[in-house]
């Protein structure tokens, strides 16, 4: 609670009050409409890297899940006796 | 005393054959790259654009919006062919068929290129160029960044097209197969967007 | 295979492609991962000699203006305006990112993962190759008419978009498609070793068995390779407003000078995190090795890296808070900045939980990875200042923001690499440095380079603006005290270049009369230990088995206070 209250005053600030942060003398220069072009891409350009290598990093993953659970099951329905004899393998 | 806790014996086929192909993971990653820079040449475009006084500006030709319309479909329909030519590639013998789909999709896809070519030759003779306005100049930044990854992408596919010829060993090509593919679907995909960005709003 | 007199003359033992090769076949044309990597090794090295003599041409300007410097002559603004553009390019493009990314993760991660090569060799030859290119292609720009490109490695237009603003017809041109290059050639580079790094482990070398080190170097990659687009979606259209004549980025056509900050900076900042990633796994391998105890927190620091990965895609234009940006844009975005200096801490705080307890050895590695916490520390610290927007506008473009990022890219560049070489110096050319040396150069480096920035905070505070020719020319900065600061700080940066030569001296003796190296000089346990120092064509006799995670140090469990990962038990 205390922390929804804290994101609530942080999204008020950046959203709301935007003038708060008006230090200097050269903020706010072109058009309203360029600045929300600017403000949009902003937000596209940094979300999508993030979506992408996200999206890609699920895949390799669920991959990975597919191949160990299918190669596990073939190992030991071709070679059952490999498993213990690795077991016991090299010992120095 | 730790063996087997940590080591998992299934795991050595791992070293033979991974989960996903060596080329797959590669052009996987490449991929995102050439997304970044299409988002990145499109917001330069949102950007420029939204802050121009009139969009296109005045005296400056018009896009031919109905005839990329029809080589949109074009594309799409190279993109379509291509993935049915992978489905016949997975059955048993019907590797030819695959190649002869595969020749279908790269003509199309020839076909788009020329199209634009052609488009081009006419914009130019109407006074769109490079340094006529930032209208032009964004036009033939991003499709022409277009369409030198379609000819890229071409040889790709043509590349896996001469593989597939019936005196070499098609299971050899599956993986240039899937590769050429992502790339292919990548550049058809990506079209509509600019399409819609640069000729429709 | 091969028929040439010399392998015909080994026919009696069996090798399989380790045939005799000549000189440029085995050390020019090489598709060997580790010739690769020391091609980019000693490119970046030559490089830096190059940066670091511009350096000090402009200190000496700077300290003694209009005076002669030696071995340059006279400092005009323009030669000046060319000096500091091209410093900052080839430390960070030229220096940093093939030493840190491209060599280390070259040598390193075949031989730590327990691979013979590359999954993609030629590839990774064809990258070199086009660095080279780009290297040879950035000096070229020093020599045509009019100069190399003197805009500052940001290359903000309009400036650098137009010769008419510029004066450097060529050498800005030659400059952005040198950097174009670069960039091509990493994008091959990281392609393999992402790959390679997923495809060819070691057997039973799990996710959580990779070293740190290769780890950090593959977010670094995802990093490089996510946000290198808008960079060269951004080099294409400065070149284009530069060759063709479109307006991309020129006002005065209806082009915005913004959205070249955006772009650049899109890839700027990630890019900080591209070349500090690595640099921190190297100084993990090194902390934990030197002080015998496993690394506190291997998956801790493992996700804080990826949290960084994450949230540097969302920091970048902090370096804009007085561009004209939306100020909801800089309140977002400084918060973000703040944010990011959590897992970078936290990482901090794992090497330092790693030393506690531990028993420290004093090697040079280890002095030099200690030193890199310290200095990075205080690098990140003035980050915080300059991240908090209001104070920032006061900040910003002082030497106040020049002295925070070379507190940030010094450990990175300098620190990281001297670690590394130091480290894996056994490993990579079969002979131990001397320690004595090492330890001159040292301390020979570290005090001179607190003695050179320190000051310049100092000055940033007193309101001296970066990129001045001669402060002579502003009153309010040419008091005396002021000019006793930068002063001190040229003689100090005079002291640390003079204390290179001992490194210099040391690497090349070492490199041929050096003690000889056994296996496992440092008694560490990931499998670069286990091949032949120097590690052979092919690196491994028989690939090796992986049991456990890298870091076993002082296990109870084992014979001896390391525990390899390739031993059964």
């Amino acid at each position: 609670m205390k922390m929804m209250k804290s994101i609530a005053v942080v999204l008020a600030f950046t959203g709301f009050f935007p003038s708060l942060s008006l230090g200097c003398s050269v903020c706010f220069v072109g058009k309203e409409a360029t600045m929300a072009a600017y403000y949009g891409t902003a937000i596209v350009l940094s979300l999508l890297p993030l979506a992408m290598v996200g999206a890609l990093a699920y895949w390799v993953f669920r991959r990975y899940q597919q191949h160990d659970s299918v190669s596990a099951g073939e190992y030991l329905e071709n070679n059952e006796s490999a498993y213990p004899k690795q077991q016991s393998a090299p010992t120095q | 005393m730790l063996i087997g806790t940590n080591v998992d014996p299934t795991r050595h086929q791992n070293r033979q054959k991974p989960p996903i192909a060596n080329g797959v993971v590669g052009i996987a990653i490449f991929v995102v790259t050439e997304v970044m820079f299409f988002a990145s040449l499109i917001s330069a475009y949102l950007v420029l654009r939204s802050g121009a006084e009139e969009w296109p500006p005045w005296g400056q030709p018009r896009l031919p919006v109905a005839a990329t319309a029809f080589n949109t479909v074009v594309l799409l329909l190279s993109g379509l062919v291509l993935f049915k030519a992978y489905q016949q590639f997975l059955k048993p013998d019907r590797v030819s068929v695959s190649r002869k789909m595969l020749g279908l999709s790269i003509l199309l896809g020839l076909f788009f290129v020329l199209f634009q070519g052609y488009e081009w030759i006419q914009l130019l003779q109407f006074g769109l160029t490079m340094t006529s306005s930032n209208y032009g100049g964004l036009f033939y930044l991003i499709i022409g960044t277009h369409a030198v990854h379609v000819v890229a992408a071409l040889f790709f596919l043509l590349h896996t097209y001469s593989m597939l010829a019936p005196s070499r060993i098609p299971q050899l090509a599956s993986t240039e197969f899937v590769v050429s593919q992502i790339f292919w679907y990548f550049v058809v995909g990506v079209w509509p967007i600019l399409y819609f960005l640069i000729y429709l709003v | 295979m091969s028929d040439t007199g010399i392998a015909a003359g080994h026919a009696a033992a069996p090798h399989e492609h380790h045939e005799e090769m000549d000189f440029w076949s085995k050390y020019v044309f090489s598709t060997d991962h580790k010739i690769i990597g020391f091609q980019y090794m000693f490119t970046g090295m030559f490089m830096a000699l190059i940066g670091g003599f511009m350096a000090y041409v402009f200190r000496m300007q700077l300290a003694f203006p209009g005076e002669s410097v030696p071995l340059f002559g006279q400092v005009t603004s323009g030669d000046y305006n060319m000096l500091i553009t091209n410093h900052g390019t080839i430390m960070i493009f030229w220096v940093a990112m093939p030493v840190l990314i491209a060599a280390l993760g070259n040598y390193l991660i075949p031989l730590m993962l327990g691979c013979d090569d590359m999954v993609f060799p030629r590839l990774n030859r064809l990258s070199y190759q086009i660095f080279l290119l780009s290297a040879i292609v950035l000096i070229i720009s020093f020599i045509v008419p009019g100069g190399g490109f003197g805009g500052a490695w940001t290359a903000y237009p309009p400036l650098s978009a137009s010769a008419e603003y510029n004066h450097t017809d060529w050498g800005s041109s030659l400059w952005v498609l040198a950097v174009a290059l670069e960039f091509a050639a990493f994008l091959l580079g990281g392609i393999n070793f992402l790959t390679t790094s997923m495809n060819a482990r070691a057997e039973g070398m799990k996710m959580m068995d990779i070293p740190i080190v290769v780890w950090m170097i593959n977010v670094a990659v995802i990093l490089f390779m996510a946000s290198v687009g808008p960079l060269i979606a951004g080099a294409v259209m400065l070149f284009l407003d530069q060759r063709i004549g479109t307006s991309f980025f020129l006002p005065a056509g209806g082009g915005d000078p913004v959205l070249w900050q955006h772009l650049f900076w899109f890839f700027g900042h990630p890019e900080v995190y591209v070349v500090l990633l690595p640099a921190m796994g190297v100084v993990a391998e090194v902390i934990t090795t030197f002080s015998r105890k496993k690394l506190f927190g291997y998956k801790t620091i493992l996700y804080t890296t990826f949290a960084t990965g994450v949230l540097s895609f969302t920091v970048w234009a902090h370096h804009q808070f007085v561009s004209g940006i939306d100020p909801r844009m800089g309140n977002i975005f400084a918060v973000t900045t703040l944010l990011i200096s959590i897992p970078i801490a936290e990482i901090m705080f794992c090497y330092v939980a790693t030393l506690y307890g531990g028993s420290i050895r004093l090697t040079t590695p280890m002095l030099w990875g200690l030193s890199f916490i310290v200095e990075f520390l205080l690098g990140g610290v003035t980050g915080i200042y300059l991240g908090a927007s209001a104070m920032d506008v006061y900040f910003h473009d002082t030497y106040f923001v020049l002295a925070h990022f070379h507190y940030t890219f010094f450990p990175i560049a300098i620190i990281g690499v001297f670690t590394a070489v130091t480290y894996w110096f056994p490993k990579m050319f079969g002979r131990m440095m001397n320690e004595t040396l090492g330890k001159i150069h040292f301390w020979g480096t570290i005090i001179p380079f607190n003695c050179i920035f320190i000051p310049l905070f100092l000055l940033g505070m007193a309101g001296q603006h970066r990129r001045i020719y001669n402060y002579n020319n502003f009153p309010d900065l040419a008091t005396e005290n002021l000019q006793d600061l930068r002063v001190f700080a040229t003689s100090a940066m005079v002291i640390m270049l003079l204390f290179q030569i001992p490194f210099i001296v040391n690497f090349f003796y070492s490199l041929f009369y050096g003690e000889k190296a056994e296996k496992n000089p440092w008694k560490a346990n990931t499998l670069e230990w286990v091949a032949e120092s120097p590690a052979p064509h092919g690196n491994f006799k028989e690939l090796p088995k992986v049991y456990r995670g890298p870091y076993e140090f002082s296990h109870p469990d084992a014979k001896e206070d390391y525990w390899p990962q390739n031993v059964p038990n």
